[in-house]
């Protein structure tokens, strides 16, 4: 039962563990965007479904993953468009809004998953993106193979977290952003456009979790209805409170879960006594646990889940 | 050095402004107003005659229905605050609209396009919002965070706001609500400071001293119109009073006292701490007595609504003790509070004491809905069935004897005005003959007979034999209310007076800290 | 809004079928398919509420719920839940039953305890720590799904048999909910789930526990300053929730499966949600509502067969639904206020 804890193993570690803690990572900074904004969007997971469905049907017939993740962006827009049409214009509770999302999202890939593969067979796979190693850096052990060997896709995230940041604390969208889901009535009197500042955010963090599932469908190489996701969407927007609505901390909270979901693979490999459905369990009592370790404490943005109207009279 | 005489183009020209909101309630009915360049001009009227919302209008917060704008002479139509602020008008609300967790400067260029484009430039606003604020006196730290900044700076936040957008119309919505009357003062100091500086002021208040105090003219609204514009010194405090009210103020009804003396509410020492973990209230120390109406003045922030929380079991407190008819509710839940006979009124009234989308019957029971004749109980101690008859019969007869305007005990309580609603907390709280009343701003935003009302009420209770907590902050009304006056000042009771000590002046300096009592025992 | 939900009624059917022509299929075969699935014949009737049967249960479980404002989107966990507890029992009695009279009063009450006892967890947690609800309640969905799929491939699995299936050993005769309607699966699960209905109409209207909850989901804070103790009722609806929920997962495997399957897992409890939304929160209308879904599942499936389509239809169609219906309801209070 001896396993070779080499370098090269403890590389292909971290290669895995990266690979599957990007797609949450994506989502949850999308959301850490649209919770600053004072609109918390449970159909996270619905709007992965859609955006993997869309890149792994666009990666299967055209063979081309990167427009496959831009269609998941887009897709994902989308999804975004309606959920805060649903919540910011007709101010229903974000609760219900973004469960109908999940529904929806979760319906639609089904749905369109069968209607283009259902007769092809169970059994479909796609190619995946080629890692792009990094001149020097990756010659550094272990962390060069792994670290400096990613795909595309990967070093995106770690961009998309410092544009995250720099926007968020430096741009002018920023600020109003963090007023808006502070004291939106402090915003609305100085001019600031409610609504349209929670559109984007909204609809931002939809598209960064577009991408999220996009990126999911192509790195698993399969697409299994309802299943692909398995409540990475939740657990990213858990990932959110985790990292108290700091993108920093939102992002590299989800690589505890690459973590947890990586060990559920290598024991499945390595083989143990631990029952394999009890290892899958494992991410999702993480969650609850980390849940209540950061349960006291925890400030969050002050108008979160309230729908903005004027005052009357 | 700019003339306050009407033969300059006025600053601001409002004609037949009006504003109706959904309801049936007519906010403004054809409105005019104007507002002479360099001039501190006072808008007068009671909660609810229509001055805040006509200065919204102007502000571009809302669109008026019907009647036109024009500023320095030239028609306005505003769509936004976006549009307002462009044409130089600037608004200072009355509860703050301020970013807690952001600095003071991020605040005030909230909103502004950068110089720096899609960047944010706070270094330059820090500058340039320190040399404002030394200019006009107005003293605060850009890279504070808000929440760290006490009341009257944060008014200085807010009014740098609008100085820092070149606003040549500066509205100020009860301004001196949240101030003691010391920084009043100063205040008025830095408005003649403004003014002199070419800047045309709005005083939105229901403060006869200080229109008398720093205005040039004034007008006064009435239930949504205008009654008259005068000079102010063509007036006096009783011309504007008669104006605001259309009729003589009836005196409040003989307080006849009553000769129990039994304490009913004792605080000793009592300490609680507020949401951010500051003591808000230390160590204060007073009693109650049955029929007594025990008033607690002081500026809102001073520990008031902490301390009425301890008192009513929303908080706890952290240390000295609290006693209700002897019997000790430190840190007890409200339910064992109500069960001891305490009745409470809060200043939120949709928030705190009614459930809007429940029926009046079914608010009049939520203090005893599992106890009897309310509900059938099993063996005389298990709950069982509510009781529909019951149930009815307490609604009509709420609804008799308060006499509130409603369709029926089946109408949901969202559909009643402020006064009818603050009758049906009334008529709920004091229906168990309760032997302690505690009661937070009981007339805020109602007309003038719900007020009366009210007020008679508290007196008939009084005369019953309760003993009546009353936060006020409304000082004439709790002055003319209590049989003893407390004070309160950060955090601390600095003077418990007797009848025949109040005054004005002399609460007025109390609230300030400006003067301290020790207390008689 | 009483309109407004017959139009929902109405309307999502007509989108399915308007789907399915996008989707090339010829929507009048489909009709006729669907109508013999619901009420065009007797087994369809009988399917349609057998189907209905653990939607009703789980539905006014989540009203009861969704009245407090507790988010409960764990029904599918906490009826998975049940159907294990109920499965451990009658596994116990495998090979000696005792009277039906005994088996099916006792293993229904432990499905409806294990449901209850699954929600106390989430519930709990939010009246005590203030974790969102819906969150770890899904959470706690994938936690039972894959505790039943270890257990129907282990201390569950039917070993009997050869092969190595995941599936329960099948239950015995005793357990099995007793025949209203000859030669179909109609059984007395429906007369369970309607008087449950019933008895939750009393509970929410007409009893100090239904008040509470009613009052805190409207307005905590009035609730908190006139005495009721917040986190009892909170945990109070959730373990009642959960313990509907997991009344429903009995119902389903003693009147549908008689043995545990990975297939107790299938989505039934997210499908209560939008019952219990279209069913407007109140115990009269979910019972409508869970015979519409009922009706809808059974259609389906014969819509399924005639047409050759797969299972998804059906959830993306309660997607649609879902999302219709919040529009909807938003334009008719709208409607509401201007008149």
């Amino acid at each position: 039962m001896g396993v070779v804890l080499d370098a090269a193993a403890i590389s292909g570690l971290i290669a895995s563990m990266l690979e599957l803690s990007v797609p949450m990572a994506f989502a949850s900074l999308g959301e850490v965007i649209s919770e600053r904004g004072g609109v918390i969007n449970l159909g996270t997971e619905g709007v992965m479904l859609v955006g993997a469905i869309s890149a792994f049907s666009v990666s299967f017939f055209m063979h081309d993953n990167l427009l496959g993740v831009i269609l998941g962006a887009f897709c994902g827009a989308l999804i975004g468009l309606l959920m805060a049409f649903i919540s910011i214009s007709l101010k229903q509770d974000q609760i219900l809004s973004g469960l109908g999302i999940y529904f929806l999202g979760l319906g639609l890939s089904g749905f369109v998953y069968e209607a283009l593969f259902g007769e092809i067979g169970s059994t479909i796979r796609i190619e995946g993106l080629p890692s792009i190693p990094i001149p020097v850096l990756s010659s550094i052990p272990i962390l060069g193979n792994s670290l400096f060997s990613q795909d595309i896709i990967e070093y995106m995230a770690f961009v998309t977290l410092v544009i995250v940041i720099l926007v968020i604390g430096r741009t002018t969208f920023g600020l109003n952003l963090r007023a808006v889901g502070e004291n939106p009535s402090a915003a609305d009197t100085l001019g600031v456009n409610v609504a349209k500042i929670r559109y984007i955010a909204v609809i931002a963090g939809a598209t960064l979790a577009g991408i999220g599932g996009a990126y999911l469908a192509i790195s698993v190489h399969a697409f299994q209805a309802e299943n692909i996701t398995a409540g990475r969407g939740f657990i990213a927007v858990a990932m959110v409170y985790f990292g108290k609505w700091r993108p920093a901390r939102a992002f590299f909270g989800t690589f505890l879960f690459g973590a947890a979901y990586l060990l559920g693979s290598f024991f499945q490999v390595v083989g143990s006594i631990i029952p394999y459905y009890f290892l899958l369990m494992v991410p999702y009592l993480l969650t609850l646990v980390i849940l209540v370790a950061i349960a006291r404490g925890a400030r969050q943005p002050s108008a979160l889940g309230i729908p903005y109207t004027r005052e009357s009279g | 050095m700019v003339d306050a005489i009407s033969n300059e183009t006025p600053a601001v020209v409002m004609r037949g402004i009006v504003k109706r909101f959904p309801g049936g309630v007519v906010a403004n009915d054809m409105v005019d107003f104007e507002l002479h360049a360099g001039e501190i001009h006072g808008l007068l009227g009671e909660n609810g005659a229509g001055k805040t919302t006509l200065m919204n209008i102007l502000y571009g917060f809302y669109q008026p229905d019907a009647g036109s704008i024009e500023i320095f002479g030239q028609p306005a139509a505003f769509r936004s605050p976006s549009d307002a602020i462009k044409r130089g008008i600037g608004m200072v609300h009355q509860h703050f609209k301020l970013v807690s967790d952001m600095t003071v400067a991020e605040n005030v260029v909230l909103g502004l396009k950068s110089p720096r484009g899609i960047l944010t430039d706070i270094a330059s606003a820090d500058t340039r919002i320190s040399r404002l604020s030394e200019q006009h006196g107005l003293h605060v730290d850009p890279k504070i965070q808000i929440w760290q900044l006490a009341v009257g700076e944060l008014q200085r936040v807010e009014i740098l706001k609008a100085l820092y957008r070149e606003a040549k119309v500066l509205i100020l919505d009860e301004p001196t609500s949240v101030l003691a009357p010391t920084e009043v003062s100063d205040f008025f100091n830095s408005l003649r400071g403004l003014k002199n500086t070419g800047i045309s002021i709005v005083l939105i208040t229901h403060k006869l001293d200080e229109v008398m105090d720093v205005t040039d003219r004034v007008t006064v609204l009435r239930k949504g119109r205008k009654v008259a514009t005068q000079a102010t010194q063509a007036v006096n405090k009783e011309k504007l009073a008669h104006m605001m009210v259309g009729e003589e103020i009836p005196p409040i009804a003989d307080k006849t006292r009553t000769s129990e003396r039994e304490v009913v509410l004792q605080l000793e020492q009592l300490s609680v701490f507020d949401d951010r973990g500051l003591e808000a209230v230390k160590g204060v120390t007073f009693e109650v007595r049955r029929g007594e109406i025990l008033g607690i003045a002081g500026v809102s922030g001073n520990g008031q609504r902490e301390l009425v929380q301890a008192i009513v079991g929303l908080r706890r407190s952290s240390s000295g003790s609290l006693k209700f008819a002897g019997v000790d509710i430190t840190g007890k839940s409200p339910r064992r509070i109500i069960d001891l006979g305490l009745a409470y009124v809060p200043e939120n009234r949709t928030e705190d004491a009614i459930i809007t989308d429940f029926r009046l019957d079914e608010n009049m029971i939520l203090k005893d809905f599992d106890k009897p004749p309310i509900c059938n109980m099993l063996a005389d101690k298990v709950p069982t069935l509510l009781n529909s008859k019951e149930i009815t019969h307490r609604g009509e007869e709420a609804i008799k004897q308060f006499n509130i305007k409603t369709t029926g005990i089946s109408a949901k309580a969202r559909s009643l005005s402020g006064g009818n609603l603050q009758k049906l907390i009334l008529a709920r709280e004091l229906s168990g003959q309760p032997s302690l009343i505690v009661v937070s701003q009981p007339t805020r935003g109602l007309d003038v007979a719900a007020t009366e009302y009210v007020r008679s009420i508290l007196v008939q209770q009084r005369n019953r034999g309760a003993a009546v907590l009353l936060v006020d902050e409304d000082l004439a009304e709790l002055i003319t209310l209590s049989d003893r006056v407390a004070v309160m000042y950060k955090g601390q009771v600095v003077g418990l007076l007797e009848p025949g000590q109040f005054n004005m002046e002399e609460i007025g300096l109390l609230m300030t800290g400006a003067k301290k009592i020790s207390m008689a025992a | 809004m009483l309109t407004v939900t017959l139009l929902a009624y109405i309307v999502s059917p007509l989108v399915v079928l308007v789907v399915l022509g996008a989707a090339g299929k010829n929507p009048l075969v489909a009709l006729d398919a669907l109508y013999r699935g619901t009420v065009g014949t007797e087994a369809g009737f009988a399917e349609s509420i057998v189907q209905a049967t653990p939607l009703m249960l789980m539905a006014i479980g989540l009203v009861i719920a969704f009245r407090c404002k507790v988010w409960n989107i764990g029904a599918e966990g906490q009826q998975v839940f049940g159907a294990i507890v109920l499965t451990w029992f009658v596994l116990l009695f495998l090979k000696d039953p005792l009277p039906s009279y005994v088996m099916i009063p006792v293993a229904l009450f432990l499905s409806l305890v294990g449901g209850g006892l699954f929600a106390a967890v989430p519930g709990l947690l939010k009246s005590r720590l203030g974790i969102n609800e819906v969150i770890t309640t899904i959470m706690m969905n994938y936690v039972a799904i894959d505790a039943l799929n270890w257990l129907v491939r282990g201390p569950f699995q039917d070993k009997s048999i050869p092969g190595s299936y995941p599936e329960s050993p099948i239950f015995p005769r005793e357990t099995s909910l007793p025949i209203i309607l000859r030669q179909s699966s109609l059984n007395v699960g429906i007369i369970v789930s309607v008087v449950s209905c019933v008895l939750a109409y009393y509970i929410l209207f007409k009893t100090p526990l239904g008040y509470t909850i009613r009052a805190v989901g409207l307005n905590p804070s009035a609730a908190r300053t006139s005495g009721i103790p917040i986190k009892r009722v909170v945990n109070s609806a959730m373990v009642l929730s959960g313990a509907l929920c997991g009344l429903g997962g009995g119902v389903y495997i003693l009147g549908i499966t008689h043995e545990l399957l990975p297939e107790q897992a299938s989505g039934i409890g997210y499908t209560a949600v939008v019952v219990a939304l279209l069913g407007n929160l109140h115990p009269l209308g979910v019972i409508f509502s869970s015979i519409f879904f009922g009706g809808l599942i059974s259609g389906m499936s014969s819509v399924e067969r005639a047409l050759q389509i797969p299972r998804t239809l059906s959830l993306l169609s309660q997607g649609i639904i879902i999302v219709l219906i919040l529009i909807i309801q938003v334009l008719a209070r709208y409607e509401v206020r201007r008149s």
